[in-house]
């Protein structure tokens, strides 16, 4: 049974519509990661699953009990959340230890639980310390760690790496992924970086203009993603004109096979879509012959651009095995592709 | 765990805190409740109502509670608390914001006893409110900027080309709207309305009297037109040997030397009507009136006694002949000013 | 997408519904004024009140309102926004000290002010001496919002601005001076509506506006009638300031956009300018604070009534603390949820809501304590003369000064606070104690010292409405000097000074660290 349940909810601000109808669902201990660009409507759905507004349309269910639709608001104080924003939003005024507590019913294990919050979130010594007196990645931790403390039956992550610069945001991202798995939380993480999305999630869903494209495992959504709008979102990626043929689709790289959950479109004037690492470039190989017209080294990849009868390509290399530029050899495509008409 | 102590000692600081600033009126409040007493609102300066009252509580043992504020503001508020009132007797500084209440019928009728301890021109026609104190219409001038030679017997003739600059008046002042209806009453309307044009074009306009009688004081103007008591109020704070300024009484039943008078009544509302005419009774009584004969330079109303201060005798004055009960139309004025551009 | 969430956030209606109730208090006691200059004017009836509106007397009046509120509300704008500009912008010797002092004249009542100035010679007595005597009592109104808007502004505009080739001049008017407009907009509006109902001052400066004349109505007359549709006449010229004021804040959006810190601006030399510049200095602090206490001096040194009245000074100080220490905590509590609303729902309706204060803020004191007489003793009798009502008046009178405090604190509140407090398990209320208060406290500061600097002063209010038998330093200066016992009066006066100085300081300091 699904923890989680979202069906079919639909949200206006005055006449503009921005969600038009959502349907989601989350197990139990799962993490499920909201990918879209800039406003696509994902920070107003946690914010409607959250209790911070209300839904037009459409049901809320957490478990069996219904949290939110057209009739029903639960608010947010009875809906047993942990909400990390954006900026952390830190309590100024109160100490790690007092944002920690916050949430925290008085009882006598109230500082036995803060305790236990700060080794999880590795900041011991950290706990008398106002959150201005801290980095930029420890406040996120701490905010992280405000949001657990009550022991919530969901956590909901509003892009919570933004505000962090590159380095910091892959390795807070590791931690609260490690964080989340450790204590079998469910949790939802909006985002707009795939890597992250796809680094934390068990399920990705995909969203776009107030609608989810496609809500699938991560690897499932990279490799198999179900439009074109989709595969762009999530990835670089090359798209081709093909048409079908014994064992998959025809292309100007030759027979590429089709996954199986790849609907076949008519066979005439498709769109074949190919990641850019199922390339490999060889010297004497089946392939199609292609020479390197571009090269731009960036330290552990290399881009090159080849060219394919009329064709050019953008791809990434490994560094060592990158060839010179102006070396001519054969290009051949590895894996399955999609196709969509 | 520190921060919590702290937290929540602030938090308790801040709650004992609050609840102290507001429990604070409460207290205030038990205590005003405790005192069942009489109600003054008084309009007369303080230290004179205190001095009268004290010697009232001496006499009779009956405690008064005093709201001091200004005689006009009182009279309006008095207006707008209606039939509620806490007020028992109103006295006021001058005669027109207890006879605006006669005229809303919220004054009880005093009795002949009280009404016949003060001289009978300055008390109410229908025996409402009675004056306590009298005082005149003055011209106070700098002899450095005027001779007293030069100021003419009537006020009348101060409104003239003669005068440009050197006539300071108080339009707004109540004593002045009873010198406008008293030239109304004795020269008629025409004259009054020349002589408020002539002000408005030659005097200059001041928002108080006091400021009035300072500015000739300094010597900023010669002449001003004020009552009397702002002389002495002046001279006691300066040292009398001190005093620039010199005060002119005009002629003989000439509009400047208009007499005017504090006056006191009872509400007819008064919770504690009995006391309340007492005291009345009492400020014009002889005992009464020996207060303020020693306390103002102002005359008392009652015949019997003479003021201590070094001020005219109070029958070598030449008013002219009206009564201030007949002066408080503020209407009447209002219309004039009105048409001389004053207001 | 994240704009999108800040305009959600402040939409909606049904995070915050326990403030709309807290807001619909000080809007209904707003709105008593209004109500009994309605039933008076009333009484007037059309033809009554049109006669009593178009006299040639009245336009006489609107006149000088308008000059006399125009001319000080400009002049307290150029020497806020030049002394500002110094002391945070330029490297002027001792500017950390002048920071402080340029905040001082606040703690001058305007009629200690205009007694003062008006004894010293008559020339001050007119028009132009008004507009100078109580632009110099104001202009800290206007200087301590902006220089703490001044010092939160990025430099990074103006240097923009001087590599396009504008001069300082014009780097000034185009690139700063629209960073400073809704700090400067907010000062001056409470100047200018202040203006509209001062009184106190004007009866020894010899000008005439509608509210001496609505005094005049009440005083002459007995006519509450005529008195309130010139109230309706201030009202209304408070609406056009108050729309001038709101286009000004609302459609501005001064935050810089992107990460990273603001930068400090690098001072301006004033080279050659040193010497002139603090002439300057001297020559308004002379004229703001000298005066006024030479004139302290001289009362004390000089009068016959020295001495007189030593027995009220203790219980005038407790009635001044009690009266003004809950009346600026009931204030400032009050002004909490209508600033909250204004600033997180930006509604029309809790705009609007929160505006109104303002209109009310340009009637006369006298009219706000006549409408709380007539209100209280016919609805609230057992309340009447006693602490609660002149509470009320206090907040009539002095929202709006709550309000502009308190707003600055209240913007820069990071606005998923609540939602964070409220998913933490908190009803609106805790999380409103427990972390709104807790943050918001700079500005709570910042509004109860300026109210206890208010209050310690009113007067008319508080004769009329206090228990009776209360005195405070202000009737009691009131009391000895329309006696002309200045001498007596001197240490009432002198202690309203020292009494000041602490929340002036406050709210000096307060209003300059905003926002570091």
């Amino acid at each position: 049974m699904s923890h989680i349940r979202i069906d079919n909810i639909h949200k206006s601000f005055g006449p503009v519509e921005v969600l038009k109808g959502i349907d989601l669902e989350l197990e139990q201990g799962s993490v499920l990661a909201l990918l879209g660009p800039s406003g696509c409507g994902k920070t107003t759905l946690l914010r409607l699953i959250a209790g911070f507004d209300p839904v037009d349309e459409g049901s809320i269910h957490f478990g069996q009990k219904l949290m939110a639709s057209s009739s029903v608001f639960v608010p947010p104080e009875r809906r047993r959340i942990g909400y990390v924003p954006q900026e952390g939003a830190l309590f100024p005024h109160l100490t790690v230890e007092g944002n920690l507590a916050y949430g925290l019913p008085k009882c006598a294990n109230r500082k036995q639980r803060v305790a236990e919050v700060l080794e999880l979130i590795g900041l011991q010594d950290f706990g008398h310390r106002y959150p201005h007196e801290l980095s930029g990645g420890q406040q996120q931790r701490v905010a992280l760690g405000r949001a657990l403390a009550p022991d919530p039956q969901l956590v909901l992550l509003d892009e919570p790496f933004n505000a962090l610069d590159l380095e910091l945001r892959r390795s807070m991202c590791e931690d609260v992924i490690a964080l989340l798995r450790k204590t079998g939380t469910t949790a939802i993480l909006v985002t707009h970086d795939p890597g992250e999305a796809f680094a934390v999630s068990d399920q990705l869903a995909v969203m776009m203009k107030g609608q989810i494209m496609q809500c699938a495992p991560p690897e499932t959504i990279y490799w198999q993603p179900a439009s074109e709008t989709v595969a762009r979102l999530t990835g670089d990626a090359i798209f081709m004109p093909g048409e079908c043929a014994e064992g998959g689709i025809r292309s100007a790289l030759g027979v590429i096979p089709l996954y199986s959950s790849c609907p076949v479109p008519s066979c005439h004037n498709a769109t074949v879509m190919v990641r850019p690492e199922q390339f490999q470039w060889c010297q004497n190989c089946k392939g199609v012959p292609a020479w390197v017209t571009r090269r731009s080294f960036r330290g552990d990849h290399t881009l090159i651009e080849v060219e394919i009868d009329d064709m050019c390509l953008s791809l990434r290399m490994p560094s060592l095995t990158t060839p010179q530029l102006g070396e001519s050899g054969h290009l051949r495509v590895l894996g399955k592709c999609m196709a969509w008409a | 765990m520190t921060d919590f102590n702290r937290r929540t000692f602030l938090r308790n600081s801040l709650l004992v805190g609050g609840g102290l600033m507001m429990g604070m009126p409460a207290l205030n409040l038990a205590n005003a409740a405790e005192v069942q007493t009489l109600t003054l609102y008084s309009g007369q300066h303080e230290k004179t109502t205190q001095a009268i009252v004290d010697a009232f509580t001496k006499a009779t043992g009956i405690q008064v509670k005093i709201r001091t504020g200004n005689s006009i503001q009182l009279a309006n508020q008095i207006i707008e608390e209606g039939k509620r009132s806490p007020a028992d007797v109103f006295y006021s500084e001058e005669s027109p914001p207890v006879a605006a209440l006669a005229e809303r019928n919220m004054l009880a009728q005093l009795p002949q006893a009280t009404l016949d301890q003060v001289r009978e021109t300055y008390r109410a026609t229908d025996g409402t409110w009675t004056g306590i104190t009298a005082r005149c219409r003055v011209t106070v001038f700098n002899p450095d900027l005027i001779d007293e030679s030069e100021l003419p017997a009537s006020v009348m003739d101060m409104a003239t080309e003669a005068w440009k600059d050197r006539v300071a008046f108080v339009p707004t002042s109540g004593a002045f709207q009873q010198q406008i209806v008293a030239i109304k009453h004795l020269l008629g309307r025409d004259a009054a309305l020349d002589w408020l044009k002539g002000l408005k074009k030659y005097g200059r306009i001041y928002n108080n009297n006091m400021a009035a009688m300072r500015a000739v004081e300094r010597g900023e103007i010669a002449t001003a037109l004020v009552n009397n008591y702002y002389w002495y109020i002046v001279a006691r704070e300066q040292g009398v040997d001190n005093m620039k300024s010199r005060l002119h009484f005009s002629g003989p039943q000439d509009p400047g030397a208009l007499i005017t008078v504090s006056a006191a009544g009872v509400l007819k509302t008064a919770k504690n009507m009995d006391a309340a005419q007492k005291l009345v009774a009492f400020m014009t009584s002889i005992e009464g009136q020996k207060v303020y004969a020693g306390g103002v330079a102002e005359w008392p109303m009652n015949p019997a006694v003479e003021s201590t201060f070094d001020i005219k005798p109070f029958d070598e004055l030449q008013p002219p002949a009206v009564n201030p009960a007949n002066l408080g139309g503020a209407d009447e004025a209002l219309q004039l000013r009105r048409e001389a551009g004053l207001a | 997408m994240i704009a999108s969430a800040i305009r959600t956030g402040r939409r909606n209606p049904l995070r915050q519904s326990w403030m709309v109730w807290a807001a619909l208090i000080p809007v209904t006691l707003v709105v008593l004024p209004v109500i009994y200059i309605f039933i008076r004017t009333a009484q007037l009836g059309a033809h009554g009140a049109w006669a009593e509106l178009f006299r040639a007397r009245n336009l006489e009046l609107l006149l000088n309102t308008l000059i006399l509120a125009g001319g000080v509300t400009s002049l307290a704008v150029v020497f806020g926004l030049s002394v500002a500009w110094c002391v945070e912008r330029s490297n002027l010797p001792g500017r950390n000290w002048l920071r402080v002092v340029a905040g001082l004249p606040l703690v001058v009542p305007a009629f200690v002010a205009s007694y003062a100035w008006s004894s010293i010679d008559s020339m001050f007595q007119n028009m132009a001496g008004a507009i100078l005597i109580l632009a110099l009592a104001k202009y800290p109104l206007v200087y301590l919002p902006v220089a703490a808007s001044l010092r939160n502004t990025d430099p990074g505009f103006e240097d923009v601005s001087r590599s396009l080739g504008k001069g300082p001049w014009r780097t000034f008017f185009s690139a700063l001076l629209p960073q400073l407009i809704p700090a400067l907009g907010g000062g001056a509006l409470l100047v200018g509506t202040h203006m509209f109902a001062e009184f106190g001052a004007l009866a020894l400066l010899r000008v005439q506006t509608f509210t001496t004349a609505i005094f005049e109505s009440y005083e002459l007359q007995f006519n509450s009638s005529a008195a309130a549709m010139q109230s309706m006449v201030l009202i209304v010229l408070c609406i056009p300031l108050i729309r001038a004021e709101i286009r000004l804040r609302g459609g501005r959006n001064v935050a810089r956009v992107g990460k990273g810190s603001a930068r400090q601006a690098q001072p301006v030399q004033l080279g050659v300018w040193t010497i002139p510049v603090l002439l300057g200095f001297i020559v308004l602090f002379a004229l703001a604070l000298g005066v006024p206490f030479v004139m302290l001096g001289y009362w004390l040194l000089t009068g016959a009534s020295v001495g007189v009245g030593y027995e009220k000074i203790w219980p005038a100080i407790q009635g001044t603390l009690t009266l003004a220490g809950s009346g600026a905590l009931f204030t400032s509590l009050m002004a909490i949820p209508l600033v909250m609303l204004a600033v997180r729902q930006r509604g029309l309706l809790a705009r609007l809501a929160e505006r109104l204060p303002y209109i009310v803020h340009g009637l006369p004191g006298v009219v706000v304590a006549l409408a709380l007489v007539f209100l209280a003793i016919r609805v609230v009798p057992f309340a009447y003369q006693t602490i609660f009502v002149v509470l009320a008046a206090y907040a009539i009178l002095f929202l709006p000064l709550a309000q502009s405090s308190l707003r600055a604190s209240i913007e820069l509140l990071p606005n998923n606070l609540e939602n964070i407090g409220r998913s933490l398990g908190k009803r609106p209320f805790h999380v409103f104690v427990t972390v709104i208060l807790p943050n918001i406290a700079p500005g709570i500061g910042a509004a109860l010292a300026l109210m206890m600097l208010e209050m310690a002063r009113e007067l008319t209010a508080t004769l009329m409405l206090a228990p009776t038998g209360t005195t405070t330093l202000a009737t009691q200066v009131w009391s000895y000097t329309s006696d002309g016992e200045f001498a007596a009066a001197a240490p009432f006066a002198a202690l309203l000074v020292v009494i000041s100085i602490l929340p002036v300081w406050i709210f000096t300091q307060r209003m300059l660290r905003q926002g570091n």
